[in-house]
């Protein structure tokens, strides 16, 4: 099945990286970085190989200082509720 | 290339198979699926729910539940659970303030 590549609008650049490596931005801080097999209009998604960044700011109580908890997990493949995605990327490649 | 598959389509294929659910608060749910809406709202049986807060986390049972699909962040089909899925901490960076 071969795909159009023709970008007229928005969805359509999600339509180019389908199989491919993207990094998706959610609300709550959460990132995952997977492959994109299938999305829909809400931008539900189908992510593959999936790896879950969930950066957390704690706060010291004492000194006020503020410091990033990053923690991570692997998921094989999950479903993916469109009203939480901020933003939709193809991965940086240094990553 | 394989013929593509919409999400909703993956989602009832595991109608009667475990699903994971972490919402987007601090909370994850494990059941089995009998049965879900366009909103996704879902119908889960023999659910263990998680519950996370600064001390710890905390387990809940229920045996039947219809979940609100308002706050759902993701789903994951035939996972057992959180267990299933470790995390692995970072050190931390500071942003210093």
């Amino acid at each position: 099945m071969s795909v159009s590549s023709v970008i007229e609008q928005p969805l359509d650049l999600i339509r180019a990286s389908l199989d491919e490596r993207v990094l998706i931005k959610m609300k709550a801080d959460r990132e995952l970085r997977g492959t994109l097999h299938a999305y829909d209009q809400h931008l539900n998604m189908v992510l593959g190989n999936v790896e879950e960044t969930i950066n957390e700011i704690v706060v010291n109580d004492n000194t006020n200082e503020q410091t990033v908890k990053t923690t991570k997990r692997k998921i094989g493949m999950l479903f993916l509720r469109g009203d939480g995605v901020i933003l939709v990327s193809p991965p940086l490649r240094t990553k | 290339m394989s013929q593509s598959i919409l999400p909703l389509e993956l989602v009832d294929r595991c109608i009667g198979s475990q699903m994971f659910v972490i919402m987007k608060d601090d909370k994850e749910l494990v059941g089995t699926l009998r049965g879900f809406d366009d909103y996704i709202n879902m119908v889960l049986e023999n659910v263990t729910e998680y519950v996370y807060t600064d001390g710890g986390r905390r387990e809940n049972k229920h045996e039947s539940i219809l979940l609100n699909g308002n706050n759902i962040s993701m789903l994951v089909p035939g996972s057992k659970g959180p267990d299933q899925h470790p995390e692995v901490a970072e050190p931390g960076q500071r942003s210093g303030i």
